[in-house]
């Protein structure tokens, strides 16, 4: 461009579509069919932002709709720093079949206000049109002399035009205005209503595709303005923001969906899309709608297209997450489908790029429906998608237990600041107390409204809670899972909130943890153990308390019975805890060998004993390396069997299988393994416990 | 023994799908066949295909097209040639038809109903005629990474054309080999070659025999694709179709006017729309997806 021009003059460039053309025989030319590039170009490099709203379709006539007499299209238009005004020419041409096309021919000039110039020297220049004869270069801009023009008036009667209404202005074939006039009357248009729009207008027009995107718009004719009127009136209630490049971010979805390879850019433009917050949940919801996720949902369409756009739609938008575990019918025992795998795979691929919040944001939209009654979703669905190795959501697990805990230590800090306080479903408080600070929440406010208000009741016996159960079951799991001390002391949390007693095994540990001779305590709420009937017999008695005598009688019969049962089963082995309140780790190790060990020990021999164990182990490693193999590349055999030995913490290995007290100690450690992972304990190497196992010796490897 | 008989007579459709790009020379009547697909006029009742459903917004796009311009007896417009593949309008057709028995898919035999689901670009057709002439443009290379995507390729073929054999030899030469040269993992595809306005009654009379048919308009492309297929780059199958179909059973006239005619084929447009009803529209789609010909399909 020409560095230093006088300021009345301007340099305006021009582009038009590409097509390769003919001389008829006439003088005029028929088109020989499209470039996909620009031509006529008289600019080194076209402006990015004017491409990117030529692909966003708000210079485009609806198809059909371009007429011999020339449409005229005004925009102004930012990107970056810079501003242009462009002005789109839209002929009818037709190629050598005799069909039509839109051609256009585009001027631009630098800057906001120079619209009516570029309007003025086209006029002066007889309104030139597309014409793929007259060749422009580089160097053929054209400087226009602003001065050279006298200002024209526009037309009064048009200045008297309402200006109110937000929707564009449309004009009758009959009010026909000059450019002049329409340009003054978009100008009018955003000052009055000042929302920060850019000038927009178009002229002559037949049909548009995103009419809603101009402020003006003169009908070319009858027919047309009917059609211009219904399109305006049936403008989506979700319509693009301004600031998003809609065209980019429709390519990014389809790219993804479509591809059998993720390219990460598409992800990096969505990833771009859902930090800026301008871009409402709404319109995120037209995007994926407008490439069929609706109908997918509703109509039970899995193709791989299909579920990738589903799928990304339950990390783009959390609150979908729950249709999309039903959707894709997720059973957390089964091994996944082909369409789970698929879903599997797309996340593992994706999830890096998105931020931890997000996917959270997903798993804290299930927890309330989790908590309903009843629940809309099991425990065991929300563990599996928040564990299972190639969910997108296993990387915000840590994320939630973390959000729970501050929003528990929220709601306890609050209450041991203030005095009662009630929190009604309104969100009122009605108290004189302050207003609890709902807005510091990690967790959606609804999970926690009966907890904040029964929080001072949580140790009376009488208040339990019992919609948080689940809960409690979840982070059980999660703890099962990971290992993780803090979802251990919320589950027990939220047992003791839900049942009033909390699992042996999680009091036990948090026992040890706090290292307290005391009952342990979780945000001040005393933890009671769940307790056996027989325990609570025992307890009585070492406490000396008085009973009647029956029930002594009943008693000392019913331990007889069961002592002699036991000896008979595990002979001298047998040792039995009856200190278990003391609560000393010696005890308490004692106590879970209780009861449990005669249960583990007629399975183990029932087990070993029967003429299939040696078999149904076999088969089980062997499905075991198989699985792995596949779902692991790169993994041997005996890497695979290294790793299950390790983690049942004896030896698996085949050669071995026909020895008795190998099967005793394979039986145990299967037992072992069922034991802590909650699975059906029965020494048997099958069904849940192969894949348990399978999903640990993946983790292991990978 | 309970569970297979379950697994094979399961009552919901069996799922086949593909993805698929539209290719062939300007005029060919690409988006036609795609609008008529999806639009499906005047269904005939003892047709195995139960219903086409259009998923999203370019599906709707291309029923607006349909009612809009064809049903008006109006020419669709040249579809533009976007710079970047990823602007193609990408259309996802659902369609649900009865199954038939078959020895390489015994599941879809059994099952009732089987939808077949596509994910189609319709590409403009100066990719065929130009674009592929161009070896060293980065546009060229642009395209064929977005073919990569798919797994079947439909290559429609004015049957009137036979005059561009040769043309059409050599951009399906140029476009196999840059397919091979740009896939690095060696996928097989199929490529389907129809042959489009078969209401013309030089094509009509042989439109149920369509690879004898193909090979006698079209003997040097039939050939490459053959030696294609021979050095194992997929399979080939022919096809024949009409996207605004015949008028009248016994004595059948074409449901067209023609508004030109040259050695590029026949320009057309639909002379009684009321009475619109395409023919061998879904049976090359159905091969695409099963690698099965559907033998009601083919009857047209």
């Amino acid at each position: 461009m020409s560095l230093s021009l006088p300021s009345s003059m301007i340099e305006i460039h021009e582009f038009s579509t590409g097509i390769l053309s003919q001389k008829t025989a006439d003088g005029g030319w028929v088109s020989l069919g499209f470039t996909g590039q620009y031509m006529n170009v008289t600019v080194e490099n076209i402006p990015e932002a004017i491409e990117r709203s030529i692909v966003n379709r708000e210079f485009a006539v609806a198809e059909g709709a371009s007429r011999d007499n020339p449409a005229v299209i005004g925009r102004v238009i930012k990107g970056g720093d810079d501003t242009w005004s462009v002005m789109a020419v839209v002929s009818r041409g037709r190629d050598e079949k005799g069909r039509s096309a839109s051609m256009y021919r585009y001027f631009f000039c630098h800057g906001e206000h120079s619209l009516k110039d570029i309007i003025n020297w086209w006029e002066s220049k007889r309104r030139p049109v597309f014409n793929p004869l007259e060749t422009k270069n580089t160097r053929q801009s054209h400087l226009f002399n602003t001065a050279s023009i006298s200002a024209t008036e526009p037309q009064a009667e048009a200045l008297a035009l309402p200006m109110y209404k937000s929707e564009p202005m449309l004009l009758r074939p009959e009010q026909q205005y000059d450019l002049r006039t329409i340009h003054t009357l978009a100008n009018r248009k955003i000052n009055s209503h000042n929302k920060g729009e850019l000038v927009s207008w178009a002229f002559n027009v037949e049909a548009l595709e995103k009419p809603w995107r101009f402020q003006v718009i003169q009908a070319a004719s009858t027919p047309a303005y009917e059609i211009l009127k219904r399109t305006i009136s049936n403008t989506p209630q979700i319509v693009a923001p301004v600031v998003i490049d809609e065209a980019a971010l429709k390519s990014a979805i389809r790219g993804l969906m479509n591809s059998s390879q993720v390219k990460l850019e598409f992800v990096k433009v969505i990833v771009d899309a859902l930090n800026n917050n301008q871009i409402p949940t709404e319109y995120w919801h037209t995007l994926f709608d407008a490439e069929g996720a609706k109908t997918a949902i509703t109509q039970n369409f899995y193709s791989p297209a299909m579920i990738k756009l589903v799928t990304l739609r339950a990390i783009v938008i959390p609150e979908t997450l729950l249709e999309y575990i039903s959707w894709l019918n997720i059973k957390p025992d089964k091994k996944p489908d082909e369409n789970q795998t698929i879903a599997l795979k797309f996340q593992q691929e994706i999830r890096e790029e998105f931020p931890k919040e997000k996917l959270a944001d997903g798993i804290k939209s299930l927890l309330p429906k989790l908590c309903n009654l009843p629940p809309q979703i099991t425990p065991k669905s929300v563990c599996w998608i928040l564990t299972y190795r190639a969910s997108a959501w296993i990387l915000c697990s840590q994320e939630i237990i973390n959000d729970i805990s501050s929003d528990l230590r929220l709601i306890n800090t609050y209450h041991s600041q203030t005095g009662s306080y009630h929190y009604s479903n309104s969100g009122t408080h009605t108290s004189d107390s302050p207003k609890f600070p709902v807005n510091e929440l990690k967790c959606y406010t609804e999970l926690w409204i009966s907890l904040i208000n029964h929080w001072r009741n949580l140790g009376n016996n009488y208040k339990k809670l019992k919609k948080y159960k689940p809960l409690a079951q979840l982070l059980e799991k999660l703890y099962q899972r990971s290992n993780s001390s803090r979802a251990c002391e919320l589950s027990a949390f939220f047992y003791q909130v839900s049942d009033g007693k909390v699992p042996r095994k999680l009091y036990n540990k948090i026992n040890q943890l706090q290292e307290s001779h005391y009952s342990p305590q979780i945000f001040e709420l005393r933890l009671e153990p769940d307790v056996s009937l027989v325990e609570s017999i025992v307890s009585f008695f070492l406490k000396g308390e008085i009973v009647p005598l029956n029930l002594v009688a009943t008693l000392i019969i019913a331990m007889s019975i069961i002592m002699f049962f036991s000896g008979f089963l595990l002979g001298s082995e047998m040792d039995f805890p009856f200190l278990w309140h003391q609560k000393s780790e010696d005890t308490s190790k004692s106590q879970e060998k209780s009861g449990n060990q005669i249960a583990e020990e007629k399975a183990i021999r029932t087990a070993i004993h029967d003429g299939n164990f040696n078999k149904t182990t076999k088969e089980g490693v062997e499905r075991i390396i198989n699985d792995v193999k596949n779902n692991v590349p790169g993994s041997t055999k005996k890497e695979i069997i290294q790793t299950i030995n390790n983690v049942l913490k004896v030896d698996m290995d085949n050669a071995n299988v026909d020895h008795q007290g190998e099967d005793r100690r394979k039986a145990e450690a299967i037992y072992k393994f069922q034991s802590d992972n909650a699975l059906k304990q029965d020494g048997y190497l099958r069904d849940e416990t192969i894949e348990e196992l399978e999903r640990r010796v993946e983790e292991k490897i990978n | 023994m309970y569970n297979i008989i379950k697994k094979y007579t399961k009552p919901e459709a069996l799922a086949k799908n593909a993805v698929v790009r539209v290719i062939g020379d300007r005029g060919s009547g690409k988006t036609a066949y795609m609008a008529s697909l999806a639009r499906w006029p005047n269904a005939d009742t003892t047709s195995p295909v139960q219903s086409v459903i259009p998923i999203g917004e370019a599906g709707e796009d291309l029923i607006t097209k349909a009612q809009n311009i064809l049903e008006q007896g109006l020419q669709l417009e040249q579809t533009a040639m976007q710079h970047d593949a990823i602007n193609v309008q990408d259309y996802t057709l659902k369609i649900t038809l009865k199954g038939q028995f078959s020895w390489k898919n015994p599941q879809v035999g059994i099952s009732q109903l089987v939808d077949i689901s596509i994910s189609c670009k319709d590409y403009s057709g100066e990719f065929f005629s130009d674009l592929l002439q161009q070896s060293s443009s980065l546009q060229l290379r642009n395209y064929l990474e977005d073919c990569l995507q798919a797994t079947g390729i439909m290559l429609l073929v004015d049957g009137n054309s036979n005059r561009k054999d040769l043309e059409y030899t050599n951009s399906i030469d140029k476009f196999v080999t840059g397919l091979d040269r740009t896939d690095r993992d060696l996928n097989s595809r199929r490529i389907a070659l129809v042959l489009t306005k078969c209401e013309q009654p030089e094509l009509w009379v042989n439109h149920h025999n369509s690879s004898f048919l193909a090979h006698a308009r079209f003997p040097q492309l039939c050939q490459r694709l053959k030696t294609w297929q021979q050095m194992g780059g997929g399979q080939v199958d022919y096809f024949t179709a009409s996207a605004f179909g015949m008028l009248g059973n016994r004595y059948p006239e074409p449901n067209v006017t023609i508004i030109s005619r040259d050695r590029g084929g026949i320009s057309a447009v639909i002379k009684d729309p009321k009475r619109w009803r395409p023919f061998g529209l879904v049976a090359p789609i159905y091969w695409l997806c099963t690698g099965d010909r559907h033998k009601e399909l083919d009857k047209g």
